[in-house]
């Protein structure tokens, strides 16, 4: 497998990972925990981070 | 401050008038000039475009409203939609290579042509128009009850969704995606800036940041957390963002997008750039309905904490009335790209089919634009529930074309059966389940509704014969593009 193909591989598994920690920590971990620095601070990160990991995926492409 | 809304509408509407006609000029012959501006939309533009079209009444009307009901949870809702624009990293280069290839102006031809069979794609249009006409009356309701709420009923609910379904119809038929593009990149901006404003403004008249977040912690502190105050149970979250998450891709007034970018550079700046506005405007509009909370705390119905908050003062009416031309823009910018989408639908995957000679298309979808627009106004003023359960509804319904579109790339052995079963099926099942209410097991309409498509997809297209060589014939430039620009 071409490296591009590995690397992307590897960042749609991470954003897959985070996409299930969205539902699983503040349901989870932070459930009924009730301030700004729990579920709503996870979320933003989480946002943040997906956001980062889209980019990676299409920074390569070649136009 | 009627008299000053009034008069900022009005400027607004003369202002995107101007704008649309510019747009006239420098348009060309045919449907690929009209629908898709002749594929030649750069990134930028097409970025603040795909911003004005996903992002609607539903945000500072809503999703603040659902923050207000909710707590928290709007912001998992919102941005696990965001982070399901991982789906455009996958699927834009593939819709957009597809259509270089074989001149595809809809989804709905795309899968037409995959599965070879025109019934895939006009049954595709006929969903995308059952279920898109709900979602575009929500949007004139957003603008009715915002208009009639911040006028104290001077401009009322069916004026307001008169004023919307106007502009759209106009904007949208001035120049097609042409017209669309340009009003919607100068709404884009208005809708952004005077919500930053706004949130500004409220947040201070909270006594500041640090008070705003210590005083919500205190007072409402429920709603910093999931349960929170009832509405986001963890079923009822599944059942609103798995739609959502599939959005990009099952919602023809954005998928369509794919296929519009001069290249796959500007699609990339497209996504990229729409990824970051919409991060801003999230949080942005669940503040907003933080802020609701704070200042009005005994709300009848959570639909009117914005234009309620706009009339309470604590902005001043200069800003609050820009804040109601953004809301209003964000509605018609969206209720204008689905009238473009359901016309182009219509038009290549109805008429078309039924009109071998194809003559008078143009006019067919054009008339198809007045019908939705009619039919919006109709839905609209029935004032349904909840403004966001309805967005929501729409999304489950389109839902379960996603089996067909993933199918048409990663699954040779997809058949037309397959995708008509899991559209025709899953769409009359998951309509049904919405219109009474039912949740079977008490799992939500768009879990079933997604995983029967799927299931229906797989198990009937196993025992029925794909077209001989199709897939084959279609995804082969397709891969050999993604080799050639190294996508995975």
């Amino acid at each position: 497998m071409s490296d591009y193909r590995r690397r992307a591989n590897r960042t749609l598994g991470l954003l897959a990972i985070a996409i299930l920690l969205a539902y699983i920590v503040p349901y989870g971990l932070m459930r009924d925990y009730a301030a700004w620095q729990g579920a709503f601070l996870f979320w933003t990160l989480f946002g943040v981070v997906s956001i980062g990991l889209i980019f990676r995926l299409v920074a390569g492409w070649r136009s | 401050m009627t008299a000053g809304i009034i008069t900022a509408l009005a400027l607004y509407a003369l202002l995107g008038i101007l704008v649309a006609l510019a747009a006239r000029r420098g348009l060309g012959e045919g449907a690929s000039e009209y629908y898709l501006a002749g594929r030649r939309a750069g990134g930028v533009i097409s970025a603040l475009s795909y911003g004005a079209t996903t992002y609607s009444a539903f945000m500072m009307v809503g999703l603040a409203g659902l923050t207000y009901a909710g707590g928290v949870g709007a912001l998992g809702f919102e941005l696990i939609y965001l982070a399901g624009l991982g789906l455009v990293a996958i699927f834009g280069p593939r819709f957009w290579l597809a259509g270089q290839r074989f001149g595809f102006i809809t989804p709905a031809e795309m899968l037409s042509f995959r599965y070879d069979s025109r019934l895939v794609g006009g049954v595709m249009a006929l969903a995308a128009c059952v279920f898109l006409i709900p979602y575009s009356a929500v949007q004139l309701m957003g603008i009715g009850y915002l208009l009639s709420g911040v006028t104290d009923g001077a401009v009322g609910f069916e004026a307001g969704i008169f004023i919307g379904a106007a502009l759209a119809l106009i904007w949208t038929l001035a120049a097609g995606l042409r017209s669309v593009l340009w009003t919607d990149a100068l709404q884009v901006i208005v809708m952004l800036v005077t919500s930053l404003l706004a949130v500004g403004f409220v947040v201070a008249a909270l006594g500041g940041p640090a008070t705003f977040l210590q005083s919500t912690m205190e007072s409402r502190g429920e709603w910093l957390s999931v349960p929170g105050p009832g509405l986001f149970s963890l079923t009822t979250f599944i059942g609103l963002t798995l739609p959502w998450f599939f959005f990009s891709i099952s919602n023809p007034q954005v998928s369509q997008r794919l296929f519009t970018t001069e290249s796959l550079g500007a699609l990339r700046v497209m996504l990229l750039g729409f990824l970051v506005l919409g991060f801003i405007y999230t949080l942005v509009s669940v503040l907003w309905g933080f802020s609701a909370l704070q200042l009005l705390p005994a709300l009848e119905r959570a639909d009117l904490a914005t234009p309620r908050l706009l009339a309470s003062g604590a902005i001043p009416a200069a800003v609050a009335i820009v804040l109601v031309v953004g809301i209003v823009a964000a509605a018609v910018s969206t209720v204008d790209s689905i009238l473009l989408s359901l016309s182009a639908l219509a038009a290549r995957d109805l008429y078309r089919p039924l009109s071998p000679r194809g003559g008078r298309e143009m006019l067919a979808g054009q008339l198809v634009m007045l019908l939705v627009t009619g039919l919006a106004i109709l839905f609209a003023r029935l004032q349904l529930d909840l403004i966001t359960i309805l967005s929501v509804a729409s999304s489950s319904g389109l839902l379960v074309t996603v089996p067909a579109i993933v199918g048409c790339f990663f699954w040779r052995r997809g058949t037309a059966a397959g995708a008509l079963a899991s559209m025709v099926i899953a769409g009359i099942v998951v309509t049904w389940l919405q219109l009474t209410g039912t949740n079977p097991l008490g799992i939500p309409a768009s879990v079933w509704g997604g995983g029967l498509a799927l299931g229906l997809f797989v198990v009937v297209s196993l025992v029925t014969n794909p077209s001989p060589g199709r897939a084959e014939h279609f995804l082969q430039p397709v891969e050999e593009g993604l080799a050639r620009h190294r996508i995975r």
